[in-house]
């Protein structure tokens, strides 16, 4: 899944390119996006296991969040 | 142990061949009710009745619908329809949608609850339109292929209606979404929609997913970079440009 974006719990943006404004994938739950690729759950789990994968925008490009 | 049911002589001579009669008799009589069709109209939408002259089989008794066509009562909410019977020297018959309760009973040969018998029917009700099929209690039909009408044909796995008047969903193909504001609808993978982007505003993609999209200035004669290429389902896109912007959006994942 890549470096990610948590917009909040139950909205994720994974496989981030880390120069490309906006890149990835955006995994929500089914109910909302009945045909998104990812299940949520395992985002969520993923998020919480590599906290280093999570990153922010500065402006200019994605970094990674200070754990 | 299965046990062979005794024949009775061709030419009764003594009373177990009488005996064996009413063996037989009563072993028929736990087939009746897959007899042919007993609710009327069934081949047309209109609400049925059970015929007049049907049997029905119910607790080891055998029944019949005399005088007119036997009234099933009761006003079901739209959905799967069953119909059960119950009673003793005569039947009431009524509507029921719920069958979760009822069992197969070998002995009878139908699906029981309590004291109801339930009737091998499945009636779909929409509204004024009852469309009746045999209900088998097996609900498990297997077979090669299927014809109805059409030729051979497999049969797999659906659960959404495909006729040309649905609205269908499919993972990987969506249909267009109309729309022609700030605001974009929701759209399936493969869908592609249409938004407004005022000078110097935004437009946020809609939710899941990954989008690609292609602005252009409706003064200038180019596109907006800011607002063109592949994101993320969210990404707030600002048009840098304070003239206004039209943008294509397409799901591509």
């Amino acid at each position: 899944m890549g470096y990610f974006l948590k917009r909040n719990e139950n909205d994720f943006v994974i496989n981030i390119d880390l120069n490309q404004y906006g890149s990835g994938y955006n995994v929500v739950p089914k109910e909302i996006d009945p045909c998104n690729a990812y299940d949520i759950a395992e985002v969520q789990a993923y998020a919480q296991e590599h906290p280093e994968m999570e990153v922010v925008w500065d402006g200019d490009k994605y970094i990674p969040k200070e754990v | 142990m299965i046990s062979k049911v005794s024949a009775p002589n061709s030419v009764p001579t003594d009373i177990s061949d009488y005996v064996a009669q009413n063996a037989h008799m009563m072993a028929f009589m736990n087939q009746v009710n897959m007899q042919a069709f007993v609710l009327t109209n069934p081949t047309t939408s209109d609400k049925p009745k059970i015929g007049l002259g049907s049997y029905i089989s119910h607790g080891g008794s055998l029944y019949k619908v005399e005088t007119a066509d036997e009234d099933i009562v009761g006003s079901p909410a739209d959905g799967k329809v069953y119909v059960r019977v119950t009673g003793d020297a005569t039947l009431s018959a009524s509507f029921v949608t719920d069958i979760s309760s009822y069992n197969y009973n070998h002995a009878y040969g139908t699906l029981t609850s309590g004291s109801y018998t339930l009737l091998p029917y499945e009636i779909r009700k929409s509204g004024s339109s009852w469309l009746k099929y045999r209900y088998d209690a097996v609900q498990r039909l297997q077979a090669e292929s299927l014809n109805t009408g059409h030729g051979a044909n497999e049969l797999y796995p659906m659960n959404q209606a495909v006729r040309t008047t649905d609205n269908v969903s499919f993972a990987n193909i969506n249909p267009p979404v109309d729309n022609n504001d700030n605001s974009l609808p929701s759209i399936g993978k493969g869908g592609f929609t249409y938004g407004t982007i005022t000078g110097s505003g935004n437009i946020t993609l809609p939710t899941g997913g990954t989008y690609m999209t292609m602005g252009f200035s409706t003064l200038l004669d180019v596109s907006i970079t800011s607002v063109t290429g592949r994101f993320s389902g969210g990404t707030t896109l600002t048009n840098t440009r304070e003239h206004p912007v039209n943008i294509f959006v397409w799901r591509i994942a």
